[in-house]
């Protein structure tokens, strides 16, 4: 967790990028959306797990790393809470039935069956948004997180 | 974080960063905070700078519940409580921006959407809505797939403008251009 300041709810090198100052009728009501940080350990696993699939898939990651390392933590998220990686670009009316489910889970059907992946995870050469690595880092994803 | 805030006052006094102003009311207190320490996310500078300038302008708490909401700046985040108010009953159309927080198609559209708020500020209003603190209007709207962008106007929802996934800047003025030009005529 990060070290935070124990004043008031305002930001001091906190990174409240996670949401913007409410505007003013807002302001004095706690708008809390919670974001907390998926574990190392989760975090690491889905992304050995996003490298090894997007080779044997031959699909590429997008050419803004962010986006990959975006979706990585939010599998990681899901996996921390739900015990399985959820697609996190999507809502579910009752999260832990999805998660046993299964066809959410990463890769979830449309991927597996058609390559269709739209958090832009794992993307196949002709997408427009495709880079030409299947390879991530932990220390870019921490990087291209690190504002969040 | 709550429980952070509890933290012994030597570890408060070497982390806490006295702002660059004396502190008067809370509300100087936000402003401060949020005008030199915040860092902006993607690219938001228009945006950052703008919401301070209409906190400058706009009077004390008390002028919340009976003024009616003046969104002016950019992209502005609304829950389930304030839809009805802010987005069917808004006087301009309102293009409406479902999101997740761990979504990286939603984080790569931020900036277009943003730009295309400011350059349509007076004739779009734009708001986004987080999924999971917002399920019950998911549920109305039936929004399973994020990002989902859909247009309101006059309390009605277009239906050719709901679009799901991400979306290059170019083509989202060319989608908004669209409706906002067949719901002229």
């Amino acid at each position: 967790m990060r070290a935070l300041p124990a004043t008031t709810s305002y930001a001091v090198g906190f990174g409240v990028s996670s949401f913007r100052t409410p505007p003013t009728h807002l302001r004095f009501r706690r708008v809390i959306t919670a974001k907390a940080e998926p574990s190392d350990k989760s975090v690491e696993i889905m992304r050995k797990f996003s490298e090894q699939y997007a080779r044997k898939s031959g699909t590429y990651f997008c050419v803004d790393k962010s986006v990959t390392s975006v979706v990585i933590k939010g599998l990681a998220d899901h996996k921390d809470s739900l015990g399985a990686p959820l697609c996190p670009c999507r809502h579910y009316d009752d999260k832990a039935a999805e998660a046993t489910q299964g066809f959410w889970n990463c890769p979830c059907v449309p991927m597996r069956e058609r390559k269709e992946c739209h958090c832009m995870l794992f993307l196949t050469p002709e997408n427009d948004f495709a880079g030409n690595e299947q390879v991530i880092s932990m220390e870019e994803i921490k990087e291209s997180t690190a504002n969040m | 974080m709550d429980t952070l805030m509890a933290s012994s006052s030597a570890t408060a006094a070497i982390l806490y960063r006295p702002p660059v102003l004396p502190l008067r009311s809370s509300n100087s207190l936000f402003y401060i905070g949020s005008a030199f320490t915040r860092k902006p996310l993607f690219g938001n500078h228009g945006a950052e700078r703008k919401l301070i300038h209409s906190f400058q302008h706009s009077s004390s708490p008390s002028s919340s519940s009976s003024v009616k909401v003046q969104i002016k700046c950019g992209v502005t985040e609304i829950n389930e409580s304030q839809f009805s108010e802010v987005v069917l009953k808004s006087d301009r159309p309102v293009l409406v921006e479902f999101i997740a927080g761990w979504c990286g198609p939603c984080r790569l559209i931020a900036p277009a959407i943003e730009s295309i708020a400011q350059e349509y500020e007076e004739k779009l209003l734009v708001v986004k809505i987080d999924h999971d603190s917002n399920p019950k209007l998911i549920q109305e709207y039936k929004v399973y797939g994020l990002p989902a962008l859909i247009l309101f106007k006059d309390g009605q929802e277009i239906p050719e403008s709901r679009r799901e996934g991400a979306i290059t800047k170019a083509k989202l003025k060319e989608y908004i251009d669209a409706l906002l030009k067949s719901g002229k005529s």
